[in-house]
Parts: C-alpha cells; structure tokens; sequence
C-alpha cells in the first residue's frame, strides 16, 4: 500500500484488547460490514499483551473472565495467568477469521469527522484511512503512569513500567525498587521476592488484601465442564451471580461492608505476625474505595527477610540511591513502576476530533462523559468501549464490554433501518444519562470511602471510571440500543467509495 | 453515608398481632413502594438482609413479618388480614409492587385475589397446590422438632438448598421461630380457586433445583395466570441465600416496568 492512499472501510474498529477483538468478532459473524482494527503494538491482546509481568494473573475468575459467546472450558486455574488470557484472546482472533482485518504497527495519530462526507478520517503510522463508523477500543488500562520523580533520568540501572517488563534484565542478586502497591505491585512482590537480592517496595498508601483462594482445575473437572452439556454455563452464571453480591460492599450496606473489611484485616493478621509491619499495612480508609487487591502470598513476602516495605513514596533518585519521602535511603540496581495508568483521561482523546474541530480531551476537559457510556454528543458515529462509567469494581470488564458490543450492534441496525448515514446523540439525552449516575455515584464508597483512586477523576471528583451499579442493571440499560435522544441524519455528499454494503445477517441473542 | 440511613424498624398492631417491619429507601413520585414477604424457614432479618437496602436503592421498601402463630394454625384469611392493615397503616392508599416469597408468595398471591391496592405482583419460589410430597416433609418436621432438633436442622437444609449449593458451602444455622405453622399453611396452600382472580401484572420466578416447593410448581403457577411473566433461577428453594443479586436483578427490572414483557411471556435465562 502506497502512503498517499487512502483505505477506506465501513468500521474502523481501534486497539485490539478484549473490547476491539470482541467487537470484531459480533462484527464478522452476524454481519457484512468491512471493518479492519487498527493495533499500535505489533500484537493483538492489550492488557494482556502487555502485562507480562512476574505473577501477572486476573482477578477475575476465569470462566467469567471470557467472552461468553467463546466459552473456553478448559482454564487451568479458577484465575487465569496473564499468558493463558492473551493465548486465548489469540485463538479467538484466529478461529474467528480475524486476522485478515487485523492492522499491527498501526497507531492512530489522528481522528477527524469530516461532515461533508459523514466520514471519519484516519491519520495514523502506516497511513490514511476512511470509516463512516469509528469504534474506540483503545483501553483504560493502556497508558502507563509513571510519577515525575526528580534523578530518574539518571538513574543507573534499568527502568522500566510493570506494563512493559523488561525481562532481559535479570534479577537475580539485584537490588530491586517496586514503586507502588496497588494490584500489580501485589503480584509483582511474592513472584520476584525469591529471586532478587532485596526488594523495596515504596507504598504511598496500602491497599485492603482479601484472600485470593486460587487453585488449579483438576483434568476431572476440565473434563466435566467439556462433557456436561451447559456446564461450562452455569459455572459462569453462578460466579458472576456471586460477584454481583459483592456490590453489596460498594455502596455501603454496613453488614456487608463491615463483613468485607472484617475479612481483610483478619488476613493481615493472620499472615503478618508484626505489629509494626501490621500497621503499616492497615489503611485508613474504607474497604472498596480503591481496588481490593486478592492474594495469598503478597503478606507473605512482605514479611520475608529480604523485602522491605517503605510505608511512604518514592522521593527523589541521585545515581543508584533512592531516597523515600519519608527521608529513608535505598541503594537499588534496578527501579520497577507499578504505579498504574492514566484511566481517567485517556490519550485517545487528545486524537478524536468531532464537529467544528472539536477534540475529545476538549470536551472531556471536566473528565470524560458519554450517553450510555459509549456516545458523545458531537461526535457522530463515534462509539467508545470501556470508556466513561463503563468499568466494575466489583465484577467482569468482559460483561461491560459485551454489553457495550450489544449496544453498538443495536445502533448500527438502527442506523441502517432509518436508512441514515449520520448517528448523533443530543447533548440533552448525554447531560441527563451523566446527571443520573452522577446521582447515584453518590452513595458509594469510591467517593465517600475517603480516598484518592484511579476510578476518580480529580478535576471534577466525579467518578468517571466505573459504573456505580450493578453489573446487570448495565445490561438492563444500556444493552439494547433505545434511539431515544439520538438523531439520525443523511449524507449530503454522494455515496461513493464504501466496500461493502452494511447489511445485519442474523439478530443478536 | 450508608444507603440504609433511611431504615427504620417498626411494630405494626395489625388485627391483634404485633407486625414487625422494616421500612427503607426513598419514595419517588410515580414509583410504587415494594413489599416483600419472607418464606417459610425465614424473617425479614435473615431473608432481606441484602434485598432491602440494595432494593432502597430504587424503591421505597417496606418488609414484613406477618405473624403465623406459634402453635395455632394460622389461616391464610388471617394473615391476608394482616397485611391489609399493616399495609393500611404504612402505606396508605399507596398501590404496591407485593413480593412474596416460598410461603410469602402463597399470601401474596391470595392477598392480591382480592385486594386492588396491588399494582403488580411477584411470587418466588410459590406453591400452587400443595402435595402429598409437601406433607411428606411437613410430617417429617413435626416429628423431629420434638424429638431431634439437629435432624430438623439437616432436614430444613436439605430441603431449603440446591445439591451444588450445598456442595460448595455450610449454610449457617438458623433457628426461626414460628417455622412450624408457616409449614402447616405452606403445606396447606390451594390457590386454584383464586388465580383466576388475580390480574394484576405478575412475574413468576420458579427454582430449578427447589426441592421444597418444586418447580413444577412455579411452572404450573405462572400458566395458570393470566397476566403472568415467568423467570427461572438455578438454584434451590433458598433463592434468596443462593442468588441474592440474581433475585434482586429479577425484581428490580420488573418493578421498573411490570408489563414490558406480555402475558405469558418466559424470560431468557439470564447469560451474563
């Protein structure tokens, strides 16, 4: 393909993670549409692409950690490891016919709805593409946060983010810095202890540990969920049924709040005999507020002789020392973040540009919105997967996803049914989706817990990130398509140039 | 702030019986209270400990523990009786959304035969006609409560949980008072006459693994109805415990809008 051409599809389908590959996948078995995704990284699988971390596993069970139209029955543990994901997001990719649509090395440099043709245009590394439907997928997980820490330019050793582990590095007899102890931080610990010289971890604030209680699939029950008709099924109904009760600690009800930090804290205690070290693992604000991390062997190693925890955060950098805020000093051979990513306002936004130029980082400047959690308002046929309001603290991304996808498929029907070119929504039908769950973001604990977390914006405190309900009222509400608030237009500009004629196939569920 | 600040605990004098009730949530304009009615093994304590304040979320919830007597045999004209007035007195002239379940269900489905202030209805894990299977149990219970308390425990479990439940999980103990006359009326439960009376929006929700009620029960409930929707759960009779989230969601969608479905209509199995 020569640069100046451009390439022109009816769906562009941007980042290849669970949400795009997903997406893809409604796309090529129940209709007709050409779509290609577009990947940045020369590989398909996002979070788990590139979390290969040591210890890097879901905290989801793994029969609910999948797409429930691909039920793979055969997951070697209750939670899956990072690399069992990303091999399963592969064959996924592949048996569904995938591949040919896949784009690697292609990152999204720009985005700009042009309304002459009713079409998005597409800059990116490896060329120009057109779209009539543009479907952002790029992840909340995907932008690596790395704190501006004064010396880390000049730092001696290796860096590196727990997002692209370098793993030429060799630990062993290393002197190793993990920055953060938030949910990778608590995987990372326990997997490297045994290996490095030392491990320092520098905790800004700790986070509540409930047991993990993972364990390996026996070949009986691998068997029995592959030859029991619908048994793969009812597992997966019933683990997310039961991770739906945990909401229940999320919004305050005190017996089962009360209940959850309970089990918290008598994991600490029963695995962490210092009381020293005990308080300094204790938070100080409510259970659920951040993310409730789950390990067995995170105490453990913490407690171990050549793991030291610096119960405050990492200061400054001067050659190999590190000094902590708290004015302690470390000698280090290698520093690890795991300090996150920017959740709240995602790099994306800074490349999408809607009517009269408007880019979403723009409109988004107060934290990110968006009707149903996939539409904006100026920004026609844009639809976003695990944008605003669209993730869970307390249950699968997968379930928001697919609904999303169900969402999506909904108003491309639509669209086509009304023989329209154009799907906007109002900025109305926007304002009072956002209104109401703002209203209900109110009572729950990640705005009343007394903390800072990454499910928060902190330019407008609003909870942008998660859905603040439940995982099936997202399904209720927002997995079928209501045209109510939306405006479908015509193009004015002749019809020339789209591959395929968009036509559904079958109906969804 | 907890989502509960709003509940309160209260003693309702209804027709000679001391009624306790809790109350919760807001009450919106244009939304029907909910009142829910606990089973047979159960109270609004142990039954609705996650159901009422996370449905207070959206409804003003009100909970009630009809009394069915100790030792005399309650009639189910009686308890009807009682849930008017409490219902007299806590939300009057309010419609209602009434929820009842296992023998909860065999008062609201009566109550509803003949009382207009309910605006839609749902029965949980309800008995439509009682069998010699029923009385089985119920003869079972009677001679174990006076002899053997730790066999009736075993056997209320037995009873009251699904096999996969209870391979996974102890249920704890539980020692309800008033347990033997909610049998006596659970077993004694003939709603045929009165179903033709009932036209009110209803949602059946049977259990596939209910050993107490069966769920042919459930099944034959909802196509005796005329305007009744229908739901299934995989689970035992003691939904409640096993799936809280799964009956709330249940509930919570048909409360919103009792007729989105039509009469008759089975709603998919939930497939998350």
């Amino acid at each position: 393909m020569r640069a100046h051409e451009t390439v022109e599809v009816d769906t562009i389908i941007v980042g290849s993670g669970m949400g795009g590959l997903g997406m893809g996948i409604r796309l090529a078995r129940e209709t007709e549409r050409s779509f290609l995704i577009l990947e940045r990284a020369d590989d398909l699988g996002g979070t788990w692409r590139d979390n290969t971390y040591p210890g890097v596993a879901c905290d989801i069970p793994s029969h609910l950690y999948s797409f429930s139209f691909r039920p793979a029955n055969d997951w070697d543990r209750f939670y899956a490891g990072g690399a069992e994901i990303q091999r399963y997001l592969r064959d996924s990719a592949r048996q569904e016919g995938l591949l040919p649509h896949l784009r690697f090395d292609t990152d999204v440099l720009q985005m700009r709805w042009q309304p002459e043709s009713a079409r998005w245009e597409l800059e990116t590394t490896a060329g120009r593409y057109r779209c009539r439907v543009l479907i952002v997928a790029a992840g909340r997980l995907s932008e690596a946060r790395i704190p501006e820490i004064p010396g880390l330019a000049g730092f001696a050793g290796p860096v590196f983010h727990s997002s692209a582990w370098d793993h030429t590095v060799e630990l062993a007899g290393k002197r190793v810095g993990v920055v953060g102890t938030g949910a990778s931080a608590i995987q990372i610990a326990p997997s490297i202890a045994g290996t490095a010289a030392s491990v320092v971890l520098f905790q800004r604030t700790p986070a509540y540990v409930v047991p993990r209680g993972d364990r390996a699939y026996s070949a009986a029950e691998k068997l029995y969920l592959a030859r029991i008709p619908g048994a793969v099924e009812r597992l997966r109904s019933r683990l997310f049924w039961d991770a739906e009760a945990g909401f229940a600690k999320r919004v305050g009800v005190p017996a089962a709040v009360s209940e959850f930090r309970e089990v918290a804290l008598g994991h600490l205690a029963s695995q962490v005999a210092d009381e020293t070290l005990r308080g300094r693992l204790t938070p100080d604000y409510e259970i659920g507020c951040k993310r409730v991390a789950l390990s067995d062997d995170f105490y453990p190693a913490i407690s171990a002789a050549t793991v030291s925890l610096e119960a405050s955060a990492l200061w400054s950098l001067e050659g190999a020392t590190a000094t902590a805020a708290s004015g302690a000093r470390y000698e280090l051979d290698v520093l690890v973040f795991a300090t996150g990513f920017h959740s709240t306002r995602p790099a994306f936004a800074a490349r999408v540009f809607g009517r009269d130029g408007l880019a979403l980082s723009e409109r988004w400047s107060d934290g990110m919105v968006a009707h149903a959690s996939t539409t904006v308002a100026g920004f026609p046929n844009l639809f976003v997967i695990d944008g605003p309001n669209a993730s869970l603290g307390h249950n699968s991304a997968v379930h928001m996803i697919e609904t999303q996808i169900a969402f999506i498929l909904g108003a491309l029907d639509h669209l086509e049914i009304q023989r329209g070119e154009v799907l906007e929504v109002s900025r109305e039908t926007e304002d009072a989706y956002v209104r109401e769950l703002d209203r209900r973001s109110a009572t729950t604990v990640w705005l009343t817990g007394g903390c800072t977390s990454w499910y928060v914006d902190d330019r407008s405190d609003r909870l942008t990130l998660l859905w603040p309900d439940f995982a099936f009222a997202f399904r209720d509400e927002v997995g079928t398509f209501d045209p109510r608030g939306y405006r479908v237009g015509s193009r004015q500009a002749s019809r020339d140039g789209i591959a395929a004629q968009p036509r559904r196939r079958t109906t969804p569920r | 702030m907890s989502v509960d600040a709003g509940t309160t605990t209260l003693t309702v004098m209804a027709n000679g019986a001391a009624v306790p009730c809790m109350l919760a949530g807001i009450d919106r304009e244009g939304v029907d209270p909910v009142v829910l009615l606990p089973g047979v093994g159960g109270t609004i304590e142990s039954d609705f400990a996650f159901l009422l304040p996370l449905l207070a979320r959206t409804h003003r919830v009100l909970a009630v523990d009809l009394r069915y007597g100790i030792d005399a045999t309650p009639t189910l004209g009686a308890l009807v009786g009682q849930l008017a007035e409490v219902l007299r007195q806590t939300l009057p002239g309010r419609r209602v959304t009434l929820v009842g379940f296992s023998v909860g269900a065999t008062v609201a489905a009566e109550f509803s035969a003949a009382n207009p202030a309910v605006g839609a209805l749902v029965l949980v894990a309800p008995v439509l006609r009682a069998s010699y299977r029923h009385r089985m149990v119920a003869r079972l219970r009677a001679s174990m409560s006076a002899s053997d308390r730790d066999a009736l425990q075993s056997l209320d479990r037995f009873t009251a949980y699904s096999p996969s439940f209870l391979q996974a999980a102890v249920p704890e103990e539980s020692a309800v008072e008033g347990t033997a006359a909610k049998h006596r009326l659970f077993v004694d439960t003939d709603l045929t006459e009165s179903v033709s009376r009932i036209g009110v929006p209803t949602l059946v929700v049977g259990c596939t693994q209910d050993d107490l009620a069966g769920v042919d029960q459930a099944r034959m409930f909802f196509v005796s109805l005329p305007n009744a929707r229908y739901a299934e759960i995989d689970s035992g009779h003691a939904v409640i415990s096993e799936r809280p989230a799964e009956v709330l969601a249940i509930i919570r969608e048909f409360a919103a809008d009792p007729v989105r479905h039509r009469p008759g209509f089975v709603l998919d199995r939930a497939r998350p």
